[in-house]
């Protein structure tokens, strides 16, 4: 089955996107924290990955999008982000500093979500 | 371009030798300074006095000085012992020292009292007009950034207190909505209802706490004192928390031998309390104690709140006071919180001349202390 990693600091966020992707059959896991999320990584091998981009610290989803790259794991990365519109920010995907496939902003509606999961998904496939 | 204000300030001379009293009267009285950088056009208007005693009895009659002139060697009460005293009274006077023979350690000693400048006898009249020059230019542009950062506070009141407004009225809509939907729905949407409902209520709660904290520190809450025992306060906190606190197997304990009064306002007391009980059940263990101790002392009291949940990293101890500051961690992670709740603690405290403080240790637990000085109305 294919798996897909969350990690988000917010349970609810967690919750609901697990609800979202197991009604579309697929294995969800999680993690509340960078690093929780690294040995979830390792532990569970998963297919993909959905990261908030805060959590204790303002961009250590960034970094641990970093942290994935750096370990040679190419798996497709959906960033979830409400700091650009908080924060009068403009980050977004970039090869060196933010290594991820997608960055989409919160809120995201379920259909949208699991529009990114299977396209990346189905772009690998085919790679 | 800055309008000019006129400003008077009023000194206070204190030297027993009176005619250089009477001659440093009369330099100041033809004195005048601008301050252009903020508009503002500085006269003096002095007060002789000529032994601390004098000056002391002058301030505790209701006198108000900006600046003092101040002999350190003087009969009876020395320069010292006098900026000892006011600094007791919490009057903060802009003082220039006068002395003869200043020696390094009466120097350190006077400028840790609050002394700002020193002026060696025998000195000129133009000595004179300078020394003060540079501690008008002190006193008006510290009057001056108290007064912006004062604006500023208010236009922070002014602003979150109608977005407050504004975000009820949102919240409330969903909020009945939700619960209409709720009746008809099989039990896992109900649970979806039910945390959305919560984090309902968790915004409600920081638009509270938003509010509460930047009308206490703009000075828009109406304060009203009187005789509060905190024994009894700290017992009707209690009972807010108690079915939270029991459900989770917690105990709390109140230790006051006697009634703790103080003149403060309850209101006030009430979001001390309350926040620092409430935080030490929730940041508890699952059976753990809460310890909530009050005390007279001196002229205030002192309200320690003591838990025994995560405990604190010392960098996190450093910065939990400041506004939305909220320790993440696998601990602390669905415990919901404004992150403003000890901000607001330590602001009343400032309020009342003392301080809100935490001792900590990671895994053992943390221990809140507040410290107020009796409240006067203003």
């Amino acid at each position: 089955m294919t798996k897909i990693l969350i990690v988000d600091d917010d349970p609810d966020m967690v919750e609901a996107g697990r609800i979202v992707l197991e009604a579309k059959g697929y294995e969800v896991v999680s993690a509340a924290t960078a690093p929780q999320g690294l040995s979830v990584l390792e532990e569970a091998n998963p297919d993909l990955m959905i990261l908030d981009v805060m959590m204790e610290e303002p961009d250590d989803g960034i970094r641990m999008a970093r942290d994935v790259r750096r370990k040679g794991l190419d798996l497709p990365i959906i960033m979830l982000t409400s700091v650009n519109v908080a924060m009068g920010l403009q980050i977004d995907k970039d090869e060196e500093m933010v290594p991820v496939d997608e960055f989409v902003e919160k809120p995201v509606t379920p259909q949208a979500l699991v529009a990114k999961v299977e396209q990346l998904l189905s772009a690998r496939k085919e790679a | 371009m800055i309008d000019t204000r006129a400003q008077i300030l009023k000194v206070a001379i204190v030297d027993d030798e009176e005619l250089l009293g009477l001659a440093v009267d009369r330099i100041l009285s033809k004195h005048r300074v601008q301050v252009p950088d903020v508009g503002v056009d500085v006269t003096y208007a002095s007060t002789r006095f000529v032994s601390g005693e004098a000056l002391l009895a002058s301030v505790a009659a209701g006198a108000e000085f900006d600046l003092m002139l101040l002999d350190l060697k003087l009969p009876g009460m020395s320069g010292l012992d006098i900026l000892t005293e006011l600094n007791k009274q919490n009057q903060h006077i802009l003082t220039i020292m006068i002395t003869a023979y200043a020696t390094f350690e009466t120097a350190v000693q006077a400028t840790k009292l609050g002394g700002y400048d020193f002026l060696a006898k025998p000195f000129t009249p133009e000595e004179l007009r300078y020394a003060i020059r540079r501690a008008t230019n002190q006193l008006i542009i510290n009057r001056e950034a108290r007064r912006l950062a004062e604006e500023k506070r208010q236009v922070r009141f002014n602003f979150i207190s109608v977005l407050s407004h504004e975000l009820k009225a949102p919240i409330n809509a969903i909020d009945g909505y939700l619960k209409i939907l709720r009746e008809d729905e099989p039990p896992d949407r109900q649970h979806m209802i039910d945390r959305s409902l919560i984090r309902l209520d968790g915004m409600r709660k920081l638009i509270f706490d938003l509010l509460d904290l930047t009308r206490i520190e703009s000075g828009q809450k109406e304060r009203h004192f009187r005789a509060v025992d905190l024994r009894a306060s700290a017992k009707s906190a209690i009972e807010l928390f108690a079915d939270e606190a029991s459900s989770r197997g917690i105990t709390i304990d109140l230790r006051a031998d006697e009634p703790a009064e103080m003149q403060a306002d309850p209101e006030e007391i009430e979001i001390i309390l309350n926040n620092l009980i409430s935080n030490a059940v929730k940041y508890n263990k699952d059976g753990g104690e809460v310890t909530v101790s009050v005390a007279h002392v001196g002229a205030g009291a002192r309200i320690t709140v003591a838990d025994t949940g995560v405990g604190l990293k010392p960098e996190e101890s450093a910065r939990l006071f400041n506004e939305f500051v909220r320790i993440k961690n696998d601990d602390t992670l669905k415990i919901m919180g404004s992150g403003l709740g000890l901000s607001t603690v330590r602001k009343i405290a400032h309020l009342y001349g003392g301080e809100a403080t935490v001792m900590s240790k990671e895994g053992a637990g943390s221990t809140f202390t507040v410290t107020l000085r009796d409240g006067h109305e203003a």
